[in-house]
């Protein structure tokens, strides 16, 4: 890779086009005798380079299907298929590589390795990744800070940033990789409205520019409005999918 | 990797109060580890050494049956021609010095008191230096002249108030069995710091006893110095083959190295160095016990960022190495601060060394030293300080690794 390239614009590089698609997905917890079931035959079919809103209230199952989709947790029944592959079959090392290589996630509460600073907890993420020389590492790194405008804060500390500072580095950590798509835990619920409408604004336009999936959820109205397509859960359930041309 | 060590790195520092703690426990239990090493390594040797000084030399040659009845009666096994065998085992290729020694049953007699002992006599004029160094033990008076005169031993003579020109009466019995003493004035008192000798042996001139024993060119044993310790076992062997094939004689002799002679004294060392390092074992299990604490509780701490670092990809064995990295980072940390300090111990034991009067007092320590023993500054034990620092560390920490890696990462992701 030329570093010229790089030091300007990062490029929606060649990536393996994926489709992540959920078949009859059910997710039913067990605590004692009493069965509790958070999601009850979800289909659903995600296109390359999508802007994805799932919303519903509080215990709809929201975080869960995105923990599902994004292998740290699995269906009790149904078939969830990521590019082409079965996840339900893979082993944890399997999923880790999985994830290591075309997922990546943003959490509501940013999580963020406390004693790593901003590059380092970006760098880190590539360092996982390891496909990279250490100054690709290094140079993609750099440029994705830059890109979502941390530039200038790159040695600190979580503990030194704000909010949304913290939430642009989470981001920056889920995009290093190239991942072809980023799952996106109610991205913006710590974070007061403009620095979420910044944070909403910058996701979008990494979906754009770097060709990226989002999957994000939410029950905030502002952050609806941004998808270009919003699912509705409802007591597990698909309870509306609407596509809005933007 | 050197990501993953940075930020093991950083984690260890995360609670300075606890990792200081633990740097801590693993510092003082290899500080231990070497002190306690270094004393005894150096008890062990400077007794070794003063054994053979004053004592076993490096081997000696008895007549057959000797060794066995010695405590009985020493002088029905004698060397007969002395000069002849001292000439031979003098000739041998490595020999330093050989020199003879008689070794009788005596009963001491001061004024109301009286002991048995053992009665060592040796050459003068020089003679018994050639092997022994028993000049250099002497606290008081002066070493043996020709004539009436004795060397007494600490713990006879504080036992009889004996001082050098006080005089003692010896009463024994000569090789036939015939009961003769002597009245002899103390020329010096030795203390070679052996309780064997310095409670037990009053050394006499080997002229006065071959006369008396009726031991004219009669020793019971020759001591034998060689220039390397290294082939001893070798040279103990042909002597030996020698001596019992000689022409001329129907003697046969037995050769004994210094470990065959002390080897009581060699096992009561091994016992008590054992001893010893079982509170180095025990100091092993609080480190274990700390580190594993700390370990546990910094992945208990760390439930969710684990759950996070999963989420990014991270495997189950890296995150497992990552937790072993820190924990022999720990160990590792403590190690290097024990070794430095036990650095500075040993500098200070080999050039100004322990007293161990002032440590034990008046106890009997039961090795042969006496006032001050110095330590040497070897690598091994700082090699096994280090291997042991980590590797604890390294055992301590497997639980809690492994436990992190086990984490389910959306339980993980779950936990506050």
């Amino acid at each position: 890779m030329n570093s010229d390239t790089n030091a300007g614009r990062i490029d929606a590089e060649r990536r393996i086009e994926m489709t992540t698609s959920l078949e009859k997905v059910t997710k039913i917890y067990k605590t004692g005798d009493i069965e509790l079931a958070a999601l009850k035959g979800v289909s659903l079919k995600v296109s390359d380079g999508e802007f994805l809103s799932i919303a519903g209230p509080s215990g709809s199952g929201k975080t869960t299907l995105l923990n599902i989709i994004g292998c740290i947790d699995d269906a009790s029944s149904g078939r969830v298929k990521i590019d082409g592959r079965d996840i339900s079959s893979l082993k944890s090392r399997e999923r880790a590589e999985l994830r290591n290589e075309k997922i990546g996630f943003i959490f509501q509460t940013f999580n963020l390795i406390p004693v790593l600073t901003a590059f380092e907890n970006v760098e880190f993420a590539m360092m996982l990744r390891g496909n990279a020389s250490k100054a690709d590492q290094k140079t993609r790194t750099e440029d994705i800070l830059e890109l979502v405008g941390l530039k200038d804060f790159m040695k600190r500390k979580p503990t030194e940033l704000s909010g949304g500072q913290q939430q642009r580095v989470a981001i920056a950590r889920a995009l290093v990789k190239k991942p072809s798509l980023v799952l996106a835990d109610e991205p913006t619920a710590n974070l007061d409205s403009e620095t979420a409408s910044g944070i909403l604004m910058l996701m979008r336009e990494l979906n754009k520019h770097e060709n990226v999936s989002f999957i994000f959820s939410t029950h905030d109205r502002m952050v609806m409005d941004f998808a270009d397509r919003l699912i509705i859960l409802k007591d597990g359930q698909i309870d509306s999918d609407t596509r809005r041309k933007k | 990797m050197g990501m993953m060590f940075k930020l093991a790195l950083r984690n260890v520092f995360r609670n300075r109060r606890r990792s200081l703690i633990t740097f801590s426990a693993v510092m003082i239990g290899i500080l231990s580890f070497i002190i306690m090493e270094g004393i005894t390594e150096s008890l062990q040797n400077q007794s070794i050494r003063m054994l053979k000084k004053v004592e076993t030399a490096h081997l000696k040659v008895y007549a057959k049956g000797y060794w066995d009845e010695r405590n009985k009666e020493p002088l029905k096994y004698r060397i007969a021609d002395y000069a002849k065998i001292k000439k031979i085992i003098e000739n041998k290729k490595g020999v330093a010095g050989t020199i003879g020694r008689i070794n009788f049953q005596v009963r001491l007699y001061k004024g109301r008191n009286e002991m048995p002992c053992t009665g060592t006599a040796i050459e003068i004029n020089g003679g018994d230096k050639k092997v022994f160094n028993l000049e250099d033990s002497i606290v008081k008076g002066k070493f043996l002249a020709s004539g009436e005169n004795a060397l007494l031993g600490t713990g006879i003579a504080d036992l009889f108030d004996a001082k050098p020109g006080s005089w003692i009466t010896f009463e024994f019995r000569d090789k036939n069995g015939v009961y003769d003493a002597i009245q002899a004035q103390v020329s010096g008192i030795v203390d070679t710091g052996n309780p064997v000798i310095d409670d037990n042996v009053v050394f006499l001139p080997m002229e006065l006893a071959q006369e008396r024993l009726d031991m004219k060119n009669e020793v019971t044993e020759i001591a034998v110095l060689l220039k390397s310790e290294r082939k001893i076992e070798r040279f103990k062997k042909e002597l030996e083959k020698e001596l019992n094939n000689l022409p001329g004689t129907s003697q046969r002799f037995d050769a004994l190295s210094w470990k065959e002679q002390a080897a009581d004294f060699l096992a009561f060392m091994k016992t008590d160095a054992q001893g010893n390092y079982i509170i180095v074992y025990i100091l092993v299990v609080i480190i274990i016990a700390g580190i594993m604490n700390t370990m546990l509780m910094a992945v208990y701490e760390r439930v969710r960022e684990i759950g996070t670092l999963m989420a990014l990809g991270m495997r189950k064995s890296q995150i497992k190495r990552m937790f072993l990295i820190e924990g022999t980072i720990i160990g590792g940390i403590g190690a290097f601060a024990g070794m430095f300090f036990g650095l500075l111990f040993m500098l200070q034991f080999s050039s100004k060394g322990i007293n161990l009067a002032s440590m034990y007092g008046d106890t009997n320590v039961m090795y042969l030293v006496k006032d001050y023993i110095y330590g040497s500054i070897r690598f091994t034990p700082f090699l096994l300080s280090f291997l042991i620092g980590v590797g604890v560390a390294l055992i301590a920490s497997y639980i809690p690794a492994r436990s992190a890696a086990k984490l389910k990462p959306v339980e993980a992701l779950r936990r506050y």
